[in-house]
């Protein structure tokens, strides 16, 4: 098979990956609290020589001379030792690069964690942030974190998210927005920097959480994320910005992903035309040469 | 096949239910004490080609990994209980709750809630909603009454026939919820409660943070046209958008099918 065609798949596969996280953008552009995915690509180049030796994967470019079809200017050498003798060196031919085409892959989702806008519901148990931070969230499979502050509450009268897990309060624990005092509304009051009150009575603080690096989150589903490094703990934001009533939207636009796919549906469409022309190429030699001319 | 064709599908989904919703939002607009729902959604799970932290190198790893999301799914449905407006109609028992709280009605043998603001009378003389069912506790207007009035703290006093003084027959109990939102709609304006609603917590209009009760109003809908029709725009165009990427994976696979003449 010619290296083009390998080149052309593998960017028609980058595409498709493209492709699927531009929808998943598109499919979410109304999650409270949903950040933007985009992928990011990489050139690798698997390097064809004149030994026979491949090495696909990635090297080093620097190091390599500009141009294909130029001799290295190293000679590797092979060293053989046998017992008994001094080792001994054999240079070795110096390799012609033959091609360095490029391949495209996947190199990773780099997740966008801008704002997103804040929207006013009036409900008493929404929270939004506004900057740095995560709410951390106990759920079965340990702790996660959410940007997402729609809130509800529980049988047990805790503040919990739309799934049931609980929110957690800076001292570890859920938080409890019973009403302190029988008889009482019980009405729940967000201030500025996430203590929670009760009927006026400050019961807890939000627990809101920040990562050293906040673009290495695992996405869990269901608004949650965790760390991707175990040993990024999460640690208290200083000042966080709370509001209270509001829900921030997701930062997915509209326009930016309509642009990305009608830029990822055009590639495609190149890589599909390079792959007709090798057909269409393939197809005449195969029929065309060693014919006789009559 | 494109997860992106399945993806795209959910979004579809998800934005025709917030239609549902709004829908249902503007078909209530002059329903008075209806109150506003909200649609809220969630990501759905993510499919991870690599992981983040996976090496690279003996000693260097990925910063990212490569993950792909499968769309989003409706997380619930919520009430919003903002007071809607007030409306004077001059009915004598017509009565509005100013604030927090709802009136009890024995519906089908239990107790549901609701804000709704037009009360009639049945033929023992009760004061029943619209639907016949009646207040909780019930209050029974005497027929030679004169005069019907409802004091701010629920107290329902009533004149006689010729009699100068009112008699108080009666006093209309308001129900809070510590989270309202998580009331179970059960459709005629009523709600039911339910474990995210936490327990019921009665008590006198205008005592503990609950509301007062204003005679001769009605409380309007809560829904906002305009926010409806911007949050109806906004759902329109997502569903389009979701659409769009539909017809983009349609094509793509087009070409990919295509690649063989």
């Amino acid at each position: 098979m010619d290296r083009g065609v390998s080149a052309a798949v593998s960017g028609l596969i980058a595409q498709t990956r493209a492709m699927e996280t531009i929808t998943n953008n598109l499919a979410n552009i109304n999650t409270p609290g949903y950040k933007k995915d985009q992928l990011r690509f990489k050139a690798v180049s698997p390097i064809w020589t004149n030994t026979g030796n491949q090495h696909p994967g990635d090297v080093n470019l620097n190091k390599l001379p500009a141009k294909p079809g130029v001799f290295l200017n190293y000679v590797p050498s092979e060293q053989t030792t046998k017992p008994g003798e001094a080792s001994q060196t054999t240079s070795l031919e110096p390799p012609l690069i033959l091609s360095y085409e490029q391949y495209c892959k996947v190199a990773g989702t780099d997740t966008f964690m801008h704002q997103g806008i804040l929207k006013d519901t009036g409900q008493p148990l929404d929270v939004a942030l506004n900057g740095k931070g995560f709410f951390n969230i106990q759920t079965p499979n340990g702790n996660l974190y959410t940007r997402a502050g729609n809130f509800t509450r529980n049988a047990q009268g805790q503040l919990v998210t739309r799934d049931g897990n609980q929110v957690l309060g800076k001292n570890g624990q859920p938080i409890d927005i019973n009403p302190q005092v029988a008889g009482q509304p019980g009405n729940v009051h967000f201030d500025n920097e996430g203590a929670v009150y009760v009927d006026g009575a400050r019961v807890a603080d939000l627990d809101i959480v920040d990562f050293k690096q906040p673009y290495r989150l695992e996405k869990k589903g269901q608004d949650l994320v965790a760390p991707a490094d175990p040993e990024d703990t999460p640690t208290p934001v200083d000042k966080p910005d709370v509001h209270e009533g509001m829900l921030e939207q997701s930062n997915v636009s509209t326009v930016t992903e309509m642009t990305n796919m009608i830029e990822t549906q055009r590639v495609f469409e190149a890589y599909q035309k390079v792959m007709q022309s090798y057909d269409e190429t393939y197809s005449s030699v195969i029929s065309d040469v060693g014919r006789s001319v009559t | 096949m494109l997860r992106s064709l399945y993806s795209a599908a959910t979004g579809m989904e998800a934005q025709q239910l917030n239609v549902d919703a709004i829908s249902n939002n503007i078909a209530n607009v002059n329903t008075t004490g209806y109150k506003r729902s909200r649609v809220d959604f969630q990501d759905l799970l993510y499919q991870i080609l690599k992981e983040p932290g996976s090496a690279s190198s003996t000693d260097t790893t990925v910063p990212t990994g490569i993950q792909v999301g499968l769309g989003v799914r409706p997380a619930g449905v919520g009430k919003n209980f903002s007071q809607g407006d007030f409306q004077q109609t001059g009915n004598e028992l017509d009565m509005a709750i100013e604030g927090k709280g709802f009136f009890q009605v024995s519906y089908l043998g239990n107790t549901a809630y609701t804000r709704a603001s037009s009360w009639k009378l049945n033929q023992n003389g009760q004061i029943v909603t619209s639907d016949g069912f009646l207040l909780d506790p019930p209050i029974t207007i005497p027929s030679d009454t004169v005069r019907t009035s409802i004091g701010a703290d629920g107290t329902v006093s009533v004149r006689q026939g010729s009699n100068t003084v009112e008699n108080v027959v009666g006093n209309i109990v308001v129900a809070s919820f510590p989270n309202p939102a998580g009331l179970i709609a059960v459709g005629r304006n009523f709600y039911r409660e339910s474990d995210a609603s936490g327990a019921v917590i009665t008590g006198t209009p205008g005592q503990d943070g609950l509301g007062t009760i204003a005679q001769g109003y009605v409380e309007s809908s809560n829904v906002s046209v305009v926010e409806e029709m911007v949050n109806m725009i906004v759902a329109q165009r997502a569903y389009e958008a979701n659409s769009k990427a539909i017809t983009t994976s349609d094509e793509m696979l087009q070409a990919a099918n295509n690649l063989k003449r």
